[in-house]
């Protein structure tokens, strides 16, 4: 399914002034000069006699590394459209591994957007394609191109683990880790490294995953339903939960996860008793306070429609004194942006709705990541929280 | 001896609105080792933007002396060489290059010769009978700094120290290895030339952005009021670059960061941010405040030092995507050395403005990049009106005087996130040279070289100044010949050994990131 670029604003190609600079078997020195040289040109060619040159204006630095030249092609897309918005400086990092001394190719792109209202936005690209065993030490690459007192933001999408050396290293010097865990190879193992980094109390990095961004709407949902104060009245009445979600193999339920993770880490659960129930469902019990206990089931349905791991449907379901209450949100069948929800109260007919879903490409959970908190405690305390169901479905 | 008074703007009706117009008097320069690393990738190609620039002084002639064996003519091609590929403006002007070297000349001289001497002195009397220079001679010191003793004793013993004209001397840090060895060099250097014709130079004090913390502060009222140890938390000095020690490993043995960077440029920064407002900026009240700063920063005890310095030095690593060995493994560097590559202090001014804020200092080699930077970070607010979680990205308020790279000043403070709910987060407000004036800055050097001809001493450093740094270097290196706080390695491409980090956490604070 191709992804879209919808979550940035539009690029008006005939408000942006472009300087561009290539060198194959170059050096890092070499592209810190260049760079600072176009620059130069592009702040002396904006200048009007009657206004004062513009100042730096940049407001983070995004690092992305990756394995994959179509996803460098594609990254580069997503850092073009994101910059008509958001003055930024890019690397992005081309791993081309092997051994040997380290080769460095490089190409600069400094841009000035004109925006509508007047306002430039500039955007300072680097692109490296590092050969060898440079390769494994990036931070020695990257950090000296970095834009000082601005927070970097490491879009890892290589294939690496985590835990891995080259990743470690990358993340010495990055304020937040950005990770699609479904593009990896083994997406719990990710998510758990995740965990692990979040609840590191020395680890200075942040972390943000776009499949958490992409449970977002389902939490909006849920969150909306008990937002009204007679209805949190029943969260303790809590009984069951169940999460649906496209796909076969535990892989499928990560998300899933990290929806009941959340659900636990904001009521304060703790997970026991977490088990695979066949090859397409996780059980788990959820104990809340003395002797509270949540059915938690999380299962994986084949569905050809949709990307592996994409929630189908979600349902919460209690008794608080009298009253039973149901709260069902599925994925409409018949068109893939919306959810049918029908809310069940008090044993009275059932309320339905319609829910858009929008599906969210990865600019737009970029996007979403770089809006929230460097170390956006909610999802840490999902991710913690979610450790036991990962455990239990590897 | 009169020192000949330097034309300024003010003094000639044709000067008026001429901003950049700073003419000295005629004058001839000698450069000791002329053929050396900083002559040829410093000192000539400044010379040559200043002639490019129309700044030399009529007459102006240039006279080389060094060891090397070379007629003049191969010495203009070297000149001209180091000029095409030193020089700040690109390409090179041809025909100023030219022009520029047609005043050139070289003496061969050993400077434990009375000859070589002989010879300079007939040459610079032939010049400036030729070409009017009024006997005013600037001698340059490009030589290791064992040799400025030899080499005034010498001008003094050739009559050079003294003519109807003014003779300056201009020699290079280190200014001595201690403080008794400063004291000898100052007393030395005094035999031959009085005080005020002495010129240390610390290249650092002829940037812009470094004379600009002077306009910043005192250009401006509204800093000053916050300026203190009532508004500032602590302010942190780093002076980092990727080089190891290159060639200059038999230097560095002997002297390590703490002489090399600290003693000089670190402390001078020091000075500027913490010193009180001078009547004038003018030589005398400027360095009288900086001397005071000097001489408020506590003398640290023995125990003190253990607890409030740290000694690094680097091990093999990654620096700039390249694989660079470790410092023992350098050229000329001992196996074993204990020389420190790192050195990170923790310094406390004790005045009215600066009670119990400390001023952090950190420099090394072999740091992930090249950056010279001073950075004052403010008090929070007594109460966060907004709460925890509304303020969880929020910092403190910063400002940030960048000497180098990207030279400028940024100033970080909370603002509002947009959104429906209250989340307040840091942002720069950023002001850079670069693109603010469009026009290259002038090299340090050759703002020095010019300052020197007009007899303008403001941004040298003046003999109790560097006693004032030595006394403080030296209460720290006493502890450290001990071994004392133990020497941490650090991998290159690092910022530093963990003890750096333990200096500042002690008092809840963590070391920028630049």
């Amino acid at each position: 399914m191709a992804q879209t670029l919808s979550g940035v604003a539009p690029i008006h190609e005939d408000r942006v002034r472009a300087r561009r600079w290539s060198a194959e078997n170059t050096n890092l020195e070499s592209v810190m000069e260049h760079l600072r040289q176009l620059h130069h040109d592009v702040v002396l060619h904006e200048v009007d006699p009657h206004q004062h040159p513009h100042p730096k204006n940049c407001v983070l630095n995004l690092v992305v590394a990756t394995e994959d030249q179509q996803r460098v092609t594609f990254c580069d897309k997503v850092v073009a459209h994101l910059a008509a918005s958001h003055p930024l400086r890019a690397i992005i990092v081309h791993l081309h591994g092997g051994g040997g001394p380290g080769m460095l190719d490089a190409e600069v792109i400094v841009e000035a957007h004109q925006l509508l209202n007047g306002f430039p936005v500039q955007r300072e690209q680097v692109l490296l394609h590092v050969r060898g065993e440079a390769a494994h030490h990036l931070s020695s690459l990257i950090e000296p191109l970095l834009v000082d007192d601005v927070p970097t933001y490491l879009w890892w999408s290589g294939r690496h683990r985590l835990n891995e050396a080259i990743v470690q290293d990358a993340i010495s010097f990055s304020d937040v880790l950005v990770v699609d865990s479904g593009r990896f190879e083994h997406p719990i193992d990710a998510v758990l490294e995740l965990a692990g980094l979040a609840a590191d109390p020395h680890a200075t990095v942040g972390v943000a995953d776009f499949r958490w961004g992409r449970v977002r709407p389902w939490r909006d949902a849920i969150g909306q339903f008990f937002g009204p104060e007679d209805r949190r009245a029943l969260l303790p009445g809590l009984q069951e939960v169940s999460a649906d979600a496209a796909g076969t193999g535990p892989e499928a339920r990560t998300g899933a996860a990290l929806l009941a993770g959340w659900a636990a880490s904001a009521l304060g659960w703790r997970f026991a008793e977490a088990a695979a129930a066949g090859p397409d469902a996780t059980r788990a019990i959820a104990v809340a306070g003395h002797d509270h206990r949540v059915r938690v089931t999380l299962r994986s349905v084949p569905n050809d429609r949709l990307h592996h791991g994409e929630l189908l449907t979600v349902r919460l379901a209690g008794r608080r004194g009298r009253r039973a209450f149901t709260l069902t949100i599925e994925r409409d069948p018949g068109g893939d942006n919306h959810a049918n929800v029908t809310i069940r109260l008090d044993g009275g007919e059932p309320v339905r709705q319609r829910l858009t879903l929008p599906r969210l490409g990865d600019p737009d959970l970029l996007v979403h990541v770089l809006w929230a908190n460097q170390r956006d405690p909610v999802f840490h305390g999902a991710l913690r929280a979610a450790v036991p169901l990962l455990e239990a479905m590897r | 001896m009169t020192a000949a008074p330097a034309v300024r703007p003010d003094d000639s009706p044709l000067g008026t609105g001429l901003s950049e117009y700073r003419s000295a008097a005629p004058a001839l320069m000698v450069i000791f080792g002329a053929t050396g690393d900083l002559s040829g990738r410093k000192l000539l190609p400044a010379l040559y933007n200043l002639a490019r620039n129309r700044l030399l002084p009529a007459g102006f002639a240039l006279v080389g002396a060094a060891l090397d064996d070379m007629d003049e003519a191969r010495f203009k091609q070297m000149a001209a060489q180091h000029v095409r590929d030193h020089s700040r403006t690109q390409p090179v002007d041809e025909k100023t290059l030219d022009a520029f070297l047609r005043d050139v000349s070289y003496v061969r001289i050993d400077f434990g010769e009375t000859e070589g001497f002989e010879r300079l002195a007939s040459r610079l009397n032939e010049l400036d009978n030729a070409r009017h220079t009024g006997g005013n001679v600037v001698f340059y010191c490009a030589t290791p700094p064992p040799t400025y003793g030899l080499i005034a004793d010498q001008l003094r013993h050739a009559g050079l120290n003294r003519g109807h004209g003014y003779r300056r001397i201009i020699v290079e840090k280190p200014f001595g290895s201690d403080l008794r060895s400063a004291r000898e060099l100052n007393r030395v250097l005094r035999k031959a030339f009085p005080e005020d014709s002495v010129y240390r130079i610390d290249h650092y004090l002829g940037k812009e952005t470094v004379q600009n913390i002077l306009a910043f502060r005192f250009a401006n009222s509204i800093f000053e009021p916050v300026w203190n140890c009532q508004h500032v938390d602590h302010v942190q000095i780093t002076v980092a670059e990727p080089l190891g020690v290159e060639q200059r490993g038999s230097y560095y043995e002997r002297a390590g960061a703490l002489r090399d960077i600290v003693q000089n440029h670190a402390l001078q920064l020091l000075t500027l941010v913490a010193m009180e407002p001078p009547i004038a900026l003018e030589a005398g009240s400027v360095r009288d405040e900086k001397v005071k700063v000097l001489r408020a920063i506590r003398p640290p005890t023995p125990n003190e030092v253990c607890l409030q310095t740290v000694r690094g030095q680097y091990a093999e690593g990654w620096v700039m995507g390249e694989k660079v060995p470790g410092y023992r493994a350098e050229p000329k560097v001992a196996p074993d050395s204990r020389t420190e590559t790192y050195a990170a202090l923790k310094c406390l001014v004790d005045n009215w403005r600066w009670a119990d804020t400390p001023f952090y200092i950190r420099t090394g080699k072999r740091l992930p990049k090249q950056v010279t930077e001073i950075r004052v970070q403010f008090k929070r607010p007594p109460h966060l009106t907004f709460g925890r979680e509304a303020t969880r990205d929020l910092e403190q308020n910063a400002i940030t005087l960048r000497i180098q790279p990207e030279e400028g000043i940024s100033l970080r403070f909370g603002a509002k996130v947009p959104t429906a709910a209250m989340n307040i987060r840091s942002v720069n407000m950023d002001f850079l040279y670069a693109s603010s004036f469009l026009v290259d800055a002038p090299d340090a050097y050759e703002r020095l070289l010019l300052d020197c001809m007009l007899g303008d001493p403001t941004l040298f450093t003046r003999s109790d100044e560097v006693e004032a740094a030595w006394t403080l270097i030296d209460c720290i290196e006493d502890v450290w010949r001990q071994d004392q706080p133990p020497l941490e390695l650090y991998p290159a491409g690092s910022w530093g050994p963990p003890g750096a980090e333990r200096l500042l956490e002690e008092g809840g604070r963590k070391w920028h990131r630049p």
